[in-house]
């Protein structure tokens, strides 16, 4: 039993050491299971380089791990990266950005085409209601786009209006033409 | 010269703004924090107050809205009631700047929030509203409230064809987004966006409160809120529940330490517009709550519950005044049939609980958990392993925000497991953004052990 002891205390830092790099290895290996495997080599690397330092400073061997952690784990940087993005040009030339902001009715660039066009025909033809034709209906993304963009014109089943695809119109040979534009024609199905 | 005109409108916009917030705050946190609405009896940290100010002026501004419905009306009551607050304020204030000048951390505090507002206001006002739920949902709300002038049934919330925007949902940011708008005279895919940068303001400034020349302060801005910057420009309410409930957290944390006082109002506080942001608030407040009573009953230096009521009784009415917008709306909802998509009160709920625990969904609940979880989790794992390393005990401060992070990530499995959509769907559409505040725990849980390590460095050097 002394003697184990004396053998505990004569490698203990051995020891010691031999745990640590247990214990990275340990994180290495879940991080290579979790596919984090680039982190999973470079943590044993940068471990196994720090034991050969002359002094030991293990807070930079965290405050490294952290931002290795930060570089390929999170979006941090990505995120930085994209506010540079778009601060730099506002910062140099504000004005457009500044009108967008104070003008009424911009800002619609990320709008399908097709939702502009059919927003143009509400508004030019003084709509208060609408109705969409099955095919429009059916595309959520233009369902929901168009119901917010022309709001507080409303979307009723009540409405003779019909906005439908040129190519629908086969089915709406009944009702009227009203306007027409690209490829939405607004029909009066009264 | 246009530019100019422009450049003076949006800083009037948000000066005003902000001093709107912050008057109808006053009304609230100096009878709470001084027992008087003109003496500063207690010396509170600024950066603190002013916050916890634009807390309570954002939920009181929603409770005028929501009460007196029209938005003319609602923005001249809160208009003249701010001008009384702001009265109140100076006049509270003046003699405490006279006694004491501005430190140069102060400043340096100042300036990093200035910094880190400045750098997410740019996304927020130039960048269009594009995003799937905030022109489906929140922004949609805020439109229809613009266009009718009044948050009522007239609103328009019954209309068939807006029922796919989830029009249950709660209406803080839509309600000041219309009144923005409402402000200006016309509706753009920018000007609504700006209401965000009233909610992160006294966010970024509470966080600076943690503010010290060091690595953790780094690790704590670098995490919360850059690691989902993107979050808070986008017009979703995610990142913004996300920043609140970690500033709860952090405030919890650094009171289960110091055992100061304001930093369990604080955290209190930081829960409340957590329910006016999203449904999933209602939760985090849950979870919230959960950490707080941890704290309250595990805290070695004060008693017990009974001494917590003998000592906040005040936080608590003046918490209950802040319900009251949430427990008003709930009764619109019930009063104009506004039905919530999860149909969480129908008798299928058990149904489908018992068959997703059956069938073996939950599997795919825990993958998708877990893959969400695994970063925030592997970085704690480290952190920990290296404080067994360096022989350090682990900080107590953790284990308040591993609660809440841990009741409010069970809470959102919950939810998953009695979805009415379908599973895979719903797991794809959403989880990587309602885990994203179990994430920030995690990662406030990771600051206050890179903290300690920090301390202990120092010691040793």
């Amino acid at each position: 039993m002394n003697s184990l002891k004396q053998i505990l205390l004569l490698h203990k830092n051995k020891i010691i050491t031999a745990s640590k790099i247990l214990l990275i290895c340990l994180i290495s290996l879940i991080a290579w299971q979790l596919e984090n495997r680039f982190f999973s080599i470079f943590i044993i690397v940068f471990f196994i380089a720090t034991l050969f330092f002359d002094r030991r400073r293990y807070f930079v061997l965290i405050i490294t791990t952290i931002l290795v952690f930060i570089t390929f784990n999170t979006l941090t940087f990505e995120n930085l990266a994209n506010i540079k993005k778009i601060d730099l040009p506002f910062i140099q030339h504000p004005k457009q950005y500044l009108i967008n902001l104070f003008s009424p009715d911009t800002g619609k660039l990320f709008f399908p085409a097709k939702i502009l066009t059919m927003s143009s025909l509400i508004h030019s033809n003084g709509l208060e209601t609408y109705q969409l034709s099955d095919e429009l209906s059916q595309d959520t993304e233009i369902l929901q786009r168009i119901i917010g963009e022309v709001w507080p014109i409303r979307l009723e089943s009540s409405s003779p209006y019909y906005l439908i695809g040129t190519d629908e119109f086969q089915m709406y040979q009944n009702c009227a033409i009203i306007d027409q534009k690209e490829d939405v024609i607004l029909v009066n199905c009264h | 010269m246009l530019t100019a005109i422009n450049a003076i409108k949006l800083i009037l916009l948000i000066t005003l703004g902000a001093l709107y917030l912050a008057g109808l705050g006053w009304l609230i946190i100096g009878p709470l924090l001084h027992g008087s609405l003109i003496n500063r009896k207690k010396e509170i940290p600024r950066f603190q107050e002013i916050s916890l100010m634009m807390i309570s002026g954002l939920i009181i501004n929603y409770g005028i809205t929501i009460t007196l419905h029209s938005l003319k009306t609602s923005m001249i009551v809160g208009g003249i009631l701010a001008a009384l607050g702001i009265i109140c304020f100076l006049a509270a204030v003046i003699p405490s700047f006279k006694q004491k000048s501005l430190s140069m951390n102060s400043f340096y505090k100042s300036g990093g929030i200035v910094l880190v507002c400045g750098l997410i206001l740019v996304p927020i006002m130039t960048i269009p509203l594009k995003d799937w739920d905030a022109l489906s949902i929140w922004f949609l709300h805020a439109k229809m409230i613009y266009a009718a002038g009044t948050f009522s049934q007239f609103t328009g919330w019954q209309h068939p064809s807006v029922l796919f925007s989830h029009v249950d949902y709660p209406n803080l940011v839509p309600a000041l987004a219309a009144q923005i708008t409402y402000l200006m005279g016309y509706w753009n895919e920018y000007l609504p966006k700006l209401s965000l940068f009233f909610v992160l303001i006294p966010a970024i400034s509470l966080l600076f409160s943690f503010f010290r020349r060091s690595f953790s302060f780094l690790f704590l801005v670098l995490f919360i809120p850059f690691s989902f910057a993107s979050r808070l420009s986008d017009g979703y309410m995610d990142g913004y529940l996300a920043m609140f409930f970690a500033l709860s957290m952090l405030f919890l944390g650094k009171y289960f330490k110091e055992n100061k006082p304001i930093d369990l109002i604080v955290s209190v506080f930081c829960l409340s517009p957590l329910l006016y942001l999203k449904n999933e608030g209602s939760l985090a407040v849950i979870a919230g709550i959960c950490a707080v009573l941890f704290v309250l009953l595990f805290n070695k230096n004060k008693s017990n519950l009974q001494h917590f009521f003998r000592t906040y009784w005040k936080l608590l009415l003046f918490m209950l005044v802040l319900v009251i917008p949430f427990l008003l709306w709930n009764y619109y909802k019930r009063q104009w049939g506004l039905t919530n998509d999860l149909e969480l009160r129908s008798s299928s709920t058990f149904v489908r609980l018992v068959d997703r625990l059956n069938d073996g969904s939950y599997k795919l609940i825990l993958d998708n958990t877990s893959y969400e979880l695994q970063n925030g989790l592997m970085l704690l794992g480290i952190l920990v392993a290296a404080a067994f390393a360096l022989k350090i005990r682990l900080p107590k401060e953790i284990l308040p925000v591993i609660i809440g992070a841990t009741v409010y990530c069970l809470g959102i499995m919950a939810v998953y497991l009695i979805t009415p959509y379908d599973l895979e769907w719903h797991l794809h559409q959403s989880v990587y953004r309602t885990l994203l505040t179990t994430n920030t725990g995690i990662y406030i849980a990771s600051y206050y052990l890179v903290n300690s390590l920090e301390q202990n460095e120092d010691k040793r050097t």
